[in-house]
């Protein structure tokens, strides 16, 4: 094992900026949501929220790789390991994305479906999740 | 046995990376693992993305609804990333000689580890407990109707002796069984909505001969109640008789935590050994090693963690 002088402070240091943004991503749990439909400016939209919050889970992995696992003072071989997965990690998301992500064709309405809409009407406290979806992917005709 | 003489010093070329086996190893084995939990959180995030209603809306159920717990899904990071934190201490004591504190701090490891299960635990049983489970949940108000009557014909089975001690138990079940024919004959003529399905149940509940069989047999009644607590103390009642996409939210939940729970528990079975031997013989040097690899596997539980967190409590596409 490579001699080096200690990191304790370093660890610390670490420790205490995890639990800083474990706080952080649990407050913005709490962050007001703008409501669907509405056209004020007040609260924030749910693609800004998601990736603020997956900014701090990413700047956390970063934390607990470089300094917990040591990579940063390992050699080159972390990236001959790491490139490979992150590929397929990356990939794989964007790869189903075509088949399972995307809606192409026109929603044929069941009985189930006009259902499932006449009670979106008729329910006010289902609004929480009526959200405008902006699919930039939402290939659908109409 | 003569020792010939190429018994001489191995050869001054060495090949091969400056770091242990093990070590190798270990990440070899961690590569494989990102791959597999990339693997299920990616389709998440693919199928989540994709649950849509028709109007081209977001459809996932909300936390609300699917009793997510966001404060026990806090309380599990911060405890990981503690454990993740002594790990790394008990690793640099060990290394250092300081075997009593490296001892210590794997114990307090072992610790978090069983708090984080004990915690999840609590989860679980809050989605048993609404029965937020994979198959378990009507998806429309078509399959609540059926579910419901089909409960309702369940109870029906019954004992006769459950019902009644007294000799009277056949007379009820034949009551009740009756009244389950009425209801699929509503149902085959399409003439049961769900509110008159809401209706059935509360009259059929309030029955003294059947009444508290069909209250814990039947989930309408069991999430009628929680709508009527939950009005009383929200104004606003998130408890659903039916959840769009709820199964395909359960199948994710279980399958994703349930595989992480799984190798938080196999990290228990890792750090037991060291624990095991610096309770009885003691330990040494040589046992760093093996706490530094045992670290980076649970370093990488963590990270699955860190990044299932706000997937799932968190994010509200």
């Amino acid at each position: 094992m490579a001699d080096h002088k200690s990191h304790d402070k370093i660890y610390w240091a670490v420790f205490f900026a995890l639990c800083i943004f474990t706080g952080l991503s649990f407050a913005a749990d709490e962050l007001p949501v703008k409501e669907a439909g509405s056209e004020s400016a007040s609260g924030w939209s749910t693609p800004v929220i998601a990736v603020i919050v997956l900014a701090i889970a990413v700047a956390k992995a970063t934390c607990v790789m470089l300094y917990f696992m040591h990579l940063k003072w390992e050699r080159g071989w972390k990236y001959v390991l790491l490139a490979p997965t992150t590929i397929l990690a990356i990939g794989f998301p964007i790869a189903l994305m075509p088949d399972i992500g995307f809606h192409y064709y026109h929603q044929v309405p069941t009985e189930t479906m006009i259902e499932a809409s006449a009670d979106h009407a008729d329910h006010a406290d289902h609004a929480d999740h009526a959200d405008h979806a902006d699919h930039a992917d939402h290939a659908d005709g109409d | 046995m003569s020792h010939s003489s190429h018994t001489d010093a191995a050869p001054p070329l060495k090949m091969g990376l400056k770091l242990p086996n093990s070590k190798l190893c270990m990440w070899l084995f961690l590569g494989t693992e990102i791959m597999f939990f990339t693997a299920l959180i990616g389709t998440y995030i693919v199928l989540r993305l994709s649950s849509i209603d028709v109007e081209g809306n977001r459809a996932w159920p909300t936390n609300e609804v699917t009793h997510i717990v966001t404060w026990a899904g806090a309380l599990n990071t911060f405890v990981l990333i503690f454990s993740s934190f002594l790990v790394v201490v008990a690793h640099e004591q060990v290394a250092r000689g300081q075997f009593r504190k490296g001892l210590l701090a794997l114990l307090l490891v072992f610790v978090c580890a069983v708090l984080f299960l004990g915690i999840k635990g609590y989860e679980y049983s809050g989605k048993i407990h609404h029965d937020i489970l994979p198959g378990r949940i009507p998806e429309t108000r078509q399959q609540a109707i059926q579910k419901t009557v089909n409960e309702i014909g369940t109870v029906a089975t019954l004992n006769a002796s459950d019902f009644a001690t007294d000799g009277r138990g056949s007379d009820i079940k034949n009551a009740l069984k009756a009244e389950h024919e009425k209801l699929e004959t509503l149902l085959r003529q399409e003439k049961l909505t769900i509110e008159e399905t809401e209706r059935q149940v509360l009259n059929l509940a309030e029955d003294e001969r059947f009444g508290e069989q069909i209250k814990s047999g039947v989930r309408m009644y069991f999430i009628y109640t929680e709508r009527e607590k939950e009005k009383k103390d929200t104004n606003h009642p998130h408890s659903q008789y039916y959840i769009p996409y709820g199964n395909l939210f359960a199948s994710c939940y279980f399958t994703m935590t349930g595989f992480h729970a799984i190798h938080v528990i196999v990290g228990l079975i890792i750090f037991f050994f060291p624990i095991k031997k610096g309770l009885t013989t003691g330990l040494e040097e040589a046992d760093a090693q093996y706490i530094e690899n045992a670290g980076l596997y649970w370093h990488f539980v963590d990270l699955v963690w860190i990044f299932l967190f706000p997937l799932i409590y968190i994010v509200q596409f």
